[in-house]
């Protein structure tokens, strides 16, 4: 075996300072042909910093900034007026969005199947204005795109609410693995029961 | 970056202060920006990324505990939200010959031939998957240590120094077919 074939998967990722690899550090020491080969990758990287992506200018940040402020803003106000009457049952009206998207994406059905979108039916009904934004409407008539602001709504909601419910901190639910919103769909079912156990 | 002034700065937003939210913005919003130009080329959709990363890290915020730094929280998100916009968008993988001009490459006065190296590591790191260009452009461009790389992507510091080191190894093969005048 060549002497040099432990090191020579680590060569790219090591760094002379900073990070700690003394063995290798030794080998590249004692070893011309680690060297040139690591010299090569440090080359390669000052390249590579030097593809400079076009800078937008101070303005073009700024007006991000603003742009970013406005919407954190409305988000707050949406909050405050929100507030007031969300419902203790919220979690439920979240898991059956959940289920409904569940269903749809993983059984490729387009549809909710009946039972559940007429226990939506009948919770929407007793809950008027939960799921707002969409007054009126049967989950089975929301639109993906529609039930993907109906689903954002909720989870601000939940997360101004009770953020305990929300399983990953930076997760969006439509970016979830099918075991992780499982793991969701648990979890909500077991807040809603715990909810309305508790009313 | 300083830590503790980012922890004063979430700890007031937590307190209702959005103001303090925007210093957090201005701090991160050009590493996050060029992260997802990086990742995605198109200034439109690295711009919407950026806003979405900081909406949704406002949102989230109190979820944040701290274990990373505010920074390696904010590129999980980013990088998350970039994964999403490419699965909608599939853009299509240029062909180095669509962006580099044929031609004598001994003929090309020097300035030439910096463009043409250039074009041709921009287009090689294209080229790369999409794992070890996620990789590549936080441990480069941002300057990442790999174990804050390592959460980022929710993997492993030894899995993300095998990305790295697959990554580098591409790019460096096909800058020496290059050099050799290989096709590509």
């Amino acid at each position: 075996m060549n002497p040099c074939d432990p090191y020579r998967d680590r060569l790219a990722a090591f760094a002379p300072e900073g990070e700690e690899d003394r063995d290798l550090a030794r080998h590249l020491e004692a070893c011309p042909a680690c060297r040139s080969e690591f010299q090569s990758y440090l080359a390669l990287t000052e390249e590579l910093k030097e593809l400079n992506l076009p800078d937008p200018g101070d303005l073009y940040f700024q007006a991000q900034a603003k742009a970013i402020a406005r919407q954190i803003a409305e988000e707050g106000r949406a909050g405050r007026s929100q507030r007031r009457w969300w419902a203790p049952s919220l979690a439920l009206a979240a898991a059956v969005v959940l289920l409904f998207i569940g269903f749809s994406r993983f059984r490729e059905t387009p549809r909710i199947s009946e039972p559940e979108w007429r226990e939506a039916l009948q919770f929407l009904s007793e809950e008027e204005g939960v799921l707002d934004p969409e007054p009126g409407l049967g989950l089975e008539d929301l639109s993906p795109e529609q039930l993907e602001r109906l689903a954002t709504n909720i989870e601000q909601r939940l997360q101004q609410g009770d953020e305990g419910d929300l399983p990953e901190d930076s997760g969006d639910w439509d970016e979830l693995s099918g075991p992780e919103l499982d793991r969701l769909l648990q979890r909500l079912n077991e807040t809603s029961s715990r909810r309305q156990h508790e009313a | 970056m300083d830590a503790a002034e980012d922890r004063k700065d979430i700890e007031a937003v937590l307190a209702g202060s959005t103001e303090a939210f925007n210093h957090l913005v201005k701090r991160y919003q050009r590493p996050v920006y060029y992260l997802a130009l990086r990742m995605l080329r198109v200034p439109e959709d690295a711009d919407d990324v950026t806003q979405k990363t900081f909406v949704k890290a406002y949102r989230a915020l109190s979820g944040f505990r701290f274990e990373s730094s505010f920074k390696t929280w904010l590129c999980a998100i980013a990088i998350n939200l970039c994964r999403t916009e490419l699965m909608k968008t599939k853009r299509p993988t240029e062909e180095l010959s669509d962006r580099i001009s044929d031609g004598g490459f001994e003929e090309r006065q020097a300035a030439e031939e910096r463009a043409y190296q250039k074009a041709h590591l921009e287009a090689a790191l294209e080229r790369l998957p999409p794992r070890q260009k996620e990789v590549v452009a936080l441990r480069i461009y941002q300057e990442m240590p790999f174990k804050d790389i390592a959460k980022v992507l929710k993997s492993t510091e030894t899995a993300v120094k095998v990305n790295f080191h697959h990554a580098m190894k591409s790019l460096r093969d096909w800058i020496q077919k290059k050099v050799h005048h290989e096709p590509l």
